[in-house]
């Protein structure tokens, strides 16, 4: 009995040893390889001694269960240690050696990862193929087809202010019509000036014969052809869609152009600009792609805006916003004078085998740790305040 | 060594001399003074992050500036948590600490404001961010801790307070929970921006490298941890080294190119 009792003594100080042996080996490793780049450290743990490493470390933390019953009486660091282990299984599930090896034991043909070039020209045109990240090199296909609807990129724009300057006028008779008059600038130093944020909503009260101007909408790429729009893609057209009062109660709604655009608002002296200064960097705020996936056996589709942060999870597989970019293509068939501007992204694919086996990884380490390092103390110091009858 | 001859600046260098001044005060016995001037920094500090917030639009852990702002930010309060709920002394060594956090945002790192980029983006982010920040301050305090224990085993004066090498596994038992949490919801994070739980960029080797040395510190405590006691303090100061070379060193070297460059 004693005997026994001194090997499990001598196997768990073993273990224990091997356990920090194995911390210290990820952390050189970890350590060393950091200063290679991602690309390099990526290769090195998934070689295949490192398979072997990752194989040890979830059977010694399974062992470390078995060696140590404290654990078992210790939900928070049972928890911490089956966390460990399910994160290392569900990690190995979703690997690319992990996809192999489900492909050879359960014949669950899947592709790991790959990247799915889309344009939005022809259109209509679908696909489905899997390159490698320089997409130079066909990975596989899906069982299902993409077609990229619309794609666009959100920028960053600058604050801007709408400027109200009242010039002093003079009604004028119209020489060539004498039975209207006109409104003559008595000077060009504006007597009074306002200034209101591009905000919408924002309002200014003005003197008579106006009465009140409020910003109806804030414009960045106005385009007026059978209606207006205010499409992200075409070029910088800024404009504010402002409505003015009158002092009798006239309503107008118009458009206000920065100064250096050819129509300019300008009624009884007052004249509206929309001050707005181009920024020399534009950042990007967000890259959108507008999807349709269309299944191949029942022609069903499933539409869904792609974005950063905002990946399209579909059929097995996750979509990712990668890149993306405009091209030019000629806009009518045999035609190369007239251009059009024409979107095409790249996602990254990633197959969701595994993933929810880490989240739960996930959960059972986060629990385990704050039951442990917290939340014992606290049921502890309140047990015993309880006791003490305070 | 760039002064900044803004509100912004001002805030950030009045909590500098209040730290300072604090420290200074503590070191001279004058404590409550101390205190007083301490607990005025932690304001003007909430003023210079509010303002920073108002200015750029979005909550400021984006960028060095801003983080070291926010680990200045929170000192104060978590001194105050651990004296009177931990019982962990060295508000003297947290004033310091406020100050050397404080330098840095300064008189070294740039102040423009920054546009987030997609990426960051994300619900994910501020609490991200926010408790990788908690438990530095958590780290930084064990460490102090830890320097009690290899230079001076007697213990601090205040019997009220735990002897040092307590107090630095107290510490690090408050701020484990934290560090998990930031490396666990960057790992999620990753999987939902870029597709990859783990992509081994340097900035994410050397997090693994600091939870990695804390997990080192729980098994040698239970292995060692009585016998050999310096050596539990030597790897809470280790695990400090690890977190500063995280914060500081991959982001600012261009020796550690990685997908977190926008944090430099």
């Amino acid at each position: 009995m004693g005997n026994s009792k001194s090997k499990m003594y001598i196997l768990r100080r073993a273990s224990l040893w091997v356990t920090l042996g194995m911390i210290i080996l990820l952390l050189v490793l970890s350590v060393t390889v950091s200063f290679k780049g991602a690309d390099k450290a990526s290769k090195l743990f998934n070689s295949e001694p490192l398979v072997v490493f990752w194989v040890f470390l979830t059977g010694l933390l399974a062992l470390g269960i078995f060696f140590f019953p404290r654990l078992l009486r210790k939900p928070g660091l049972l928890s911490i240690h089956l966390g460990g282990i399910v994160i290392l299984i569900g990690a190995m599930i979703s690997s690319q050696k992990g996809h192999m090896l489900q492909k050879e034991l359960l014949g669950r043909d899947k592709l790991y990862k790959g990247y799915l070039y889309l344009s939005e020209w022809p259109k209509e045109m679908e696909d489905s193929h899997l390159w490698n990240e320089t997409l130079n090199e066909q990975v596989g296909r899906l069982p299902f087809t993409l077609r990229l609807e619309d794609y666009w990129m959100d920028y960053y724009w600058p604050e801007g202010h709408l400027l109200i300057q009242k010039y002093p006028v003079q009604p004028m008779p119209d020489l060539d019509d004498p039975n209207r008059t006109v409104l003559k600038l008595l000077s060009k130093e504006p007597e009074q000036t306002w200034l209101i944020p591009d905000r919408i909503g924002e309002e200014i009260e003005l003197p008579a014969p106006l009465k009140k101007l409020k910003i109806l909408q804030v414009i960045r790429k106005l385009q007026i052809r059978d209606r207006v729009t205010d499409r992200p893609r075409d070029t910088m057209n800024p404009a504010l869609f402002v409505e003015l009062e009158w002092a009798d109660g006239f309503r107008d709604r118009r458009f206000v152009f920065p100064l250096n655009m050819p129509h300019r608002f300008q009624t009884n002296g007052f004249m509206f600009i929309y001050m707005f200064v181009k920024p020399q960097r534009w950042d990007v705020k967000d890259y959108y792609s507008d999807i349709s996936v269309i299944d191949l056996k029942n022609r069903r589709q499933h539409r869904q805006t792609i974005e950063v942060n905002h990946p399209l999870h579909y059929g097995g597989y996750h979509f990712y916003q990668n890149r993306g970019d405009e091209t030019e293509v000629p806009a009518t068939a045999g035609e190369q004078r007239r251009m059009k501007p024409v979107g095409f992204t790249v996602l990254k694919v990633v197959s969701d085998s595994g993933v929810p086996v880490v989240f739960l990884g996930y959960w059972l380490l986060c629990v385990g740790v704050f039951w442990q390092c917290w939340l014992q103390h606290i049921i502890r110091y309140f047990g015993k305040r309880n006791q003490n009858g305070n | 060594m760039e002064i900044k001859y803004n509100l912004q600046g001002y805030l950030v260098y009045i909590t500098l001399a209040a730290y300072a001044l604090a420290f200074l005060a503590t070191i001279a016995r004058q404590k409550n003074f101390g205190r007083v001037l301490y607990v005025a920094g932690f304001f003007v500090a909430v003023a210079a992050f509010g303002y920073r917030w108002q200015h750029v639009k979005h909550i400021p852990l984006q960028n060095m500036f801003e983080v070291f702002l926010c680990l200045g930010m929170i000192l104060p309060p978590i001194s105050l948590f651990c004296r009177l709920i931990l019982h962990v002394g060295a508000e003297g060594a947290d004033m310091l600490i406020g100050f050397i956090i404080l330098f840095p945002a300064g008189f070294i790192f740039h102040s423009e404001p920054q546009n987030l980029p997609p990426a960051l983006q994300s619900w994910l982010f501020a609490p991200h961010v926010a408790v990788y920040m908690l438990s530095y301050v958590l780290m930084a305090k064990a460490a102090a801790q830890a320097v009690g224990q290899l230079v001076k085993s007697s213990g601090p004066s205040n019997p009220e307070l735990v002897g040092y090498e307590g107090a630095t596994y107290r510490m690090i038992c408050f701020g484990f929970p934290f560090l998990t949490l930031g490396l666990i919801s960057g790992s999620y994070w990753g999987k939902y921006a870029w597709g990859d739980f783990w992509g081994w960029d340097p900035k994410e080797l050397w997090s693994l490298v600091s939870w990695l040395v804390y997990l080192g510190y729980y098994h040698f405590r239970y292995m060692f941890g009585k016998k050999h006691a310096w050596m539990n303090s030597a790897i809470a100061l280790l695990g400090l080294l690890a977190i500063i070379i995280t914060l500081l060193w991959v982001n600012l070297s261009k020796l550690f190119p990685g997908l977190h460059s926008y944090a430099s």
